[in-house]
């Protein structure tokens, strides 16, 4: 029996997009009803604005919702996508509109920012990876698939490297100064819906679509472990602060039983810590300082939270 | 209607189940075959989607024995815009099985297959169901030949109750399908209980 959440935030209209914060303090969450408010974990709203895309949403309507929100590392901006493929940067303590562009022909499905927030990495359905720098939107380099869509993109804590993947199951790491490729991840049979470097930018997870996990090494994409395979795909991947946890949440694809898993452990597997959620097939994933995962997912016009504990510090070593 | 993002369509992959054949829409066998002397248009194309996988078994048999749906088989011919039939060209192929529901575990209706010496191929399998979100069943071609450029597109049904019986006006409903030409003809035969149908779906392929 999967379990529920423990707590939910009722929300004045459905979200169109909702990011976790790094620090796994806060959630972020636009409404269509041109609102953004910002939670805390434990479900307490810190501050709310209307979002300057409101007036967007009324002239032009559902074209010009938010569609993807993420904070920087430091959690002091926000990026988000409106319409989906314009987009924004904001002031996360007030909304502040601070820059708005385009960029890609098509849909934008995935979008990090850099610690400091001054570099913007996307992924979008024109079967491109690009870097922009976020107080221009000048793009620092394009960088195009083999065959399919780009569907997810990470970037290093350091701004040193972009990780794109595509549809066709590549997962490629590009140099964020020169735009080369670096090397590509090998052994992936399925697109890689979430990537995440590790907080010291040694690490990158992919969760995939197959509901593998596959972690690498960021410098040389040698094979560092795979966690047991989710009974779905793959929805977020997200490394605690130290680094030495990593949780992955799948994608509950059974509209009858929404039922996935959450694991937390280190990389073997052997030792994961793993539950069976009633989450939804769209959802979040971050870490709080004390090493609790926090899955955030999105139910109607709620936001549902469930606190997950990884295995115990004996059990990890 | 605004283009879906990918969060939205996998978020949308709910199971429908449901499979209803529209008896109003004409049945018909495909577009004639090529002549020789003429250039021709390259097939459009349309997105690989989030759930290719690579490796897929060499088998012109999608479906697993006894799977519930529609039997369905599909033929063509691969050939490039100049006419030429392109021997050996590899087709990738997979789909929802009626329920809607991908396998991304294993390679239930996943397959690949290779264009025989005059470009034709074939392939067996049942009718995809639908998932809430793309609207339409579809199944998925990633096709590769020497000397041309891949060619991603999908294959749709104009026996699909999402087009009403009219595909002409219809397949707009669908965000992600820009092209009527990947709308083909379905020809249904058999009685009530036990309908099956064939279809033909040719691909042509640009040069590289």
């Amino acid at each position: 029996m999967p379990r529920a959440p423990d707590r939910a935030i009722k929300l004045d209209a459905k979200p169109g997009a909702i990011a976790v914060s790094p620090s796994g303090e806060e959630i972020v969450a636009a409404l269509t009803n041109g609102t953004i408010q910002v939670f805390s974990i434990s479900g307490h709203l810190l501050r709310s604005f209307r979002s300057e895309a409101e007036s967007y949403g009324n002239r032009r309507g559902p074209f010009h919702r938010w569609t993807q929100l993420a904070f920087s590392g430091d959690g002091k901006l926000l990026a988000g996508v409106r319409g989906g493929r314009h987009l924004a940067l904001l002031d996360a303590r007030d909304g502040r509109e601070l820059f708005a562009f385009d960029g890609h022909e098509d849909v934008i499905n995935s979008l990090a920012l850099s610690r400091d927030g001054s570099l913007l990495a996307t992924a979008s359905n024109d079967c491109t990876i690009a870097l922009w720098k976020s107080a221009s939107g000048s793009r620092v380099f394009s960088f195009a698939g083999a065959l399919g869509e780009a569907s997810s993109v990470a970037l290093s804590p350091a701004g040193d490297r972009v990780a794109g993947g595509w549809s066709d199951a590549d997962v490629r790491i590009v140099n964020a100064s020169t735009g080369r490729q670096e090397y590509t991840v090998a052994g992936l049979s399925m697109a890689a819906f979430a990537l995440a470097f590790s907080p010291d930018g040694r690490l990158l997870a992919c969760g995939c679509a197959d509901g593998v996990v596959s972690v690498t090494d960021a410098a040389t994409g040698g094979r560092r472990g795979q966690l047991v395979r989710h009974p779905t795909p793959v929805g977020f991947v997200a490394f605690s602060q130290d680094a030495r946890l990593l949780a992955s949440v799948g994608l509950s694809m059974n509209p009858e039983t929404r039922e996935a898993e959450v694991r937390v452990g280190r990389m073997a597997g052997s030792n994961d810590s793993v539950e069976p959620i009633g989450v939804s097939h769209w959802n979040v994933l971050a870490f709080t300082s004390d090493g609790t995962a926090h899955v955030v997912d999105v139910e109607g016009p709620t936001l549902r939270i469930w606190d997950v504990r990884g295995p115990t510090p004996e059990s990890r070593a | 209607m605004a283009p879906l993002s990918r969060r939205e369509l996998v978020e949308r992959c709910l199971a429908t189940g449901a499979l209803l054949l529209a008896p109003s829409v004409p049945l018909g066998l495909a577009r004639p075959l090529f002549a020789a002397d003429v250039a021709y248009p390259p097939t459009p194309p349309n997105e690989l989607g989030p759930f290719y996988k690579k490796k897929a078994p060499h088998t012109s048999t999608l479906a697993p024995a006894g799977a519930p749906g529609v039997p369905l088989a599909v033929e063509g011919i691969v050939l490039d815009t100049r006419g030429e039939r392109l021997e050996g060209a590899v087709l990738e192929l997979w789909h929802a099985g009626s329920d809607g529901l991908y396998d991304n575990e294993g390679y239930r209706y996943r397959g690949a297959i290779e264009a025989g010496p005059k470009g034709e191929y074939g392939f067996r399998t049942v009718l995809p169901g639908h998932y809430v979100g793309r609207v339409c069943q579809h199944i998925h071609y990633l096709v590769t030949a020497p000397g041309h450029k891949p060619l991603v597109t999908q294959l749709y049904f104009a026996t699909d109750p999402a087009f009403d019986g009219d595909p002409d006006h219809n397949y707009t409903k669908d965000p992600l399908l820009k092209s009527r030409e990947l709308i083909r003809p379905v020809t249904l035969s058999g009685d009530a209980g036990k309908v099956s149908a064939r279809v033909r779906f040719e691909l042509c392929l640009q040069r590289a």
